[in-house]
């Protein structure tokens, strides 16, 4: 009887590492784009299902190898997220967050409509990368799509650290985010460093669509909800912060996960979404950024 | 430039009149006015994947009536929105072809919550509508609502004496939380004690991405098979899950899952004991040629795919029967409008035996607005990536 309820134990926390890290991965694409513009990108979401889709394309339907395909992908929902910039965030004259907030809402809106031109309503799914068929682990069982997922998630965290904490290139674009005129003023192109913000939330978009359309599958207008989750995370983490998406996306995956192994799966998303508040009442900036910034 | 006018009017003139001779006599080429009937399908969104070949086979029929003379020299016209799967634009929709399209009964939806949106509109106009799902309830007073296929309570049944003729006692459940999972989980829960069935049950939403935990918490029952109360694409979720979690027992779930997409979302992943609640359309080249409706079913399936180059199923089925129960009591009353949707109703009440394309019969009564019963239900399984009879 113990070790059933160890097997479930473990079977749940690995369930909620794997939805979460899905929405750490969109919380960091969330904030990629906040930090440098404040824009709270709505088309998050969509740059998720247009990533499954061009790999699921690329691979299933052009016969790429599966790691050209995951790299193209990821390149080129990233030129879509800097055209996204290029064609609707930067012609306009006076931006106000409010009307780049709307604009961002009108992409996501586009963008779905154009995948529903290319893909159809119909919904696709990829093979798992590893062909094996399931892993156990203390008696729990789970996909090896699960171990991508979350390994995926650690090397992107430390790929971001390292960028924002080790290059000129990230000490410049955090630069732009604390104050966009003095870095311009100090000879940093505000305007490049948006661009680059652009494609890396819609590259770091397409990698959580892609880790995700093995394990479930994708729809053109999928990415909504996870957008939806995505943000909630970020926001859980504190907006902005880049240790706290990854905090805030893996504390709302097992909070999932938990309270339908523990309480009742049809509390779930209730429950997630009150500890949720809870925690936002009790500290309003989220969980990993201090009050006083 | 005066004469140039003159000119001008001198031809126009005439042409003006050839063009209004011309339309006059199209119109009257046409002798007897339209026939209009309201499509209102889920052809976008979550019900897509039923929606889609519905709305194909309620357009196949219409070609088949109007070739034919249409409705006694009437044509058959459709008038077809998409409600994108949305209850809010599903009432809209039924709204504006009542109103607007002036409609004599709307076809559609296919999703439960579609079609308890679009009820109240039927209800109000008093115009008949004829639901596609099998988890809307149609039968209720002074009802104006027709739901076709045979109830999810007979599919769930259809499960269960295939469980028992097994010898499964313990079965898990595990429904979605919109309105087809409630179905689901009433039904299972309900029948389930009838049958002195074991049921243990956990709930799932469409849009999660990882259901092992409900799984998990399933599998400490010790079940023998497990049913999921969902259509269409979460539950390629659900099965893939199941998978890798080492499940062997069998798998069953709704009809809507009887098709090639779903097939191809679980590709590689599927559950090895796939059984699903068909109905003999699907199986129709297995069946005697003695069976009453094997010749409908014959030249339907080969319509459809003479048209769309796609083997229908059986959604596109219901939805054929749907449009020619409908078109049978049209060619009764002659209505002119929604006006007349009163006498529709009352006249597709009365309308008994009439062979379906799915492989049953429908006999309707002012209580029985559904009008099936489950004999025409039969489990299948998948072998070979087509679906087959269940030994």
């Amino acid at each position: 009887m113990e070790s059933t309820h160890l097997s479930q134990a473990v079977q749940f926390i690995f369930a909620g590492l794997t939805s979460g890290s899905i929405y750490a991965l969109v919380a960091l694409g969330f904030n990629m784009i906040y930090n440098v513009t404040l824009v709270v990108n709505l088309a998050q979401g969509e740059f998720l299902m247009l990533g499954a889709m061009t790999m699921i394309s690329l691979y299933s339907g052009f016969k790429l190898p599966l790691p050209v395909a995951l790299v193209l992908s990821t390149l080129i929902v990233g030129c879509v997220g800097i055209l996204f910039d290029r064609f609707a965030i930067r012609p306009l004259k006076k931006p106000s967050i409010m009307l780049l907030i709307l604009l961002t809402l009108g992409g996501s809106t586009f963008l779905k409509g154009v995948a529903l031109l290319i893909w159809g309503k119909d919904p696709y799914t990829a093979p798992t990368f590893t062909k094996l068929k399931s892993i156990s682990f203390l008696g729990a069982s789970f996909s090896p799509q699960m171990l991508w997922i979350i390994g995926t998630l650690v090397v992107v965290s430390f790929v971001l650290w390292f960028f924002f904490e080790r290059t000129l290139l990230g000490k410049a674009m955090r630069a732009c985010a604390e104050n966009p005129r003095a870095a311009s003023l100090m000879g940093v192109n505000v305007k490049t460093f948006v661009m680059i913000s652009f494609f890396l939330g819609g590259a770091l978009g397409a990698v959580g669509g892609m880790l995700m359309a093995p394990v479930s599958f994708m729809v053109y207008d999928e990415g909504t909800m996870m957008g939806l989750k995505g943000f909630a995370s970020a926001v859980l983490g504190g907006i902005g912060s880049y240790p706290g998406a990854v905090v805030g996306g893996l504390v709302l995956g097992l909070l999932e996960s938990l309270s339908t192994g523990y309480v009742s799966s049809i509390f779930k998303d209730i429950l997630a979404f009150v500890v949720l508040l809870l925690i936002l009442v009790i500290k309003p900036t989220g969980l990993m950024k201090r009050s006083d910034e | 430039m005066g004469r140039i006018r003159t000119l001008r009017a001198v031809w126009i003139g005439p042409l003006c009149i050839l063009l209004v001779l011309c339309i006059v006599s199209v119109a009257s080429a046409q002798k007897k006015p339209a026939i209009k009937l309201g499509v209102n399908l889920d052809v976008t969104g979550y019900g897509a994947w039923l929606g889609e070949p519905e709305l194909r086979a309620v357009q196949l029929y219409a070609e088949q009536v109007n070739s034919k003379g249409g409705i006694d020299g009437h044509p058959l016209e459709l008038v077809v929105y998409d409600n994108e799967s949305n209850p809010e634009k599903s009432s809209g929709n039924a709204k504006k072809l009542v109103q607007r399209d002036k409609v004599t009964a709307v076809i559609g939806t296919v999703l439960t919550a579609t079609s308890n949106a679009a009820k109240s509109v039927a209800q109000e106009e008093k115009v008949v509508m004829y639901s596609l799902s099998a988890s809307y309830d149609p039968s209720y007073a002074d009802s104006y609502t027709f739901a076709t296929w045979v109830a999810s309570s007979g599919q769930v049944e259809t499960i269960y004496d295939y469980f028992v003729k097994k010898g499964i006692k313990r079965v898990a459940t595990l429904c979605a939380t919109d309105s087809t999972g409630q179905t689901w989980l009433d039904e299972t829960n309900k029948s389930g004690k009838k049958y002195g069935l074991e049921i243990t049950s956990e709930r799932f939403n469409v849009k999660d991405v990882d259901v092992t935990a409900q799984l998990a918490k399933l599998k400490a029952s010790n079940p023998q098979a497990l049913i999921v109360g969902v259509t269409g694409a979460p539950n390629a979720v659900v099965a893939k899950n199941f998978n890798q979690m080492g499940f062997k027992i069998p798998y069953s779930s709704t009809a809507g899952n009887i098709s090639e997409s779903f097939l191809k979302l679980v590709e590689g992943n599927e559950p090895e004991n796939l059984l699903l609640p068909g109905a003999y359309c699907i199986i129709w080249k297995e069946l005697p040629d003695s069976y009453p409706q094997k010749k409908l079913m014959k030249e339907f399936s080969e319509a459809f795919q003479k048209k769309f180059k796609k083997e229908p199923d059986i959604y596109a089925a219901v939805a054929y029967d749907a449009t020619r129960v409908t078109v049978e009591a049209m060619r009764q009353v002659k209505p002119e409008g929604p006006k007349d949707s009163p006498k529709l109703r009352d006249a597709i009440e009365k309308i008994k035996n009439y062979p379906a394309a799915y492989g049953g019969t429908y006999t309707f009564s002012k209580e029985d607005h559904r009008g099936t019963k489950k004999d025409a239900c039969v489990i299948v399984q998948v072998k070979g990536g087509k679906f087959v009879m269940a030994k």
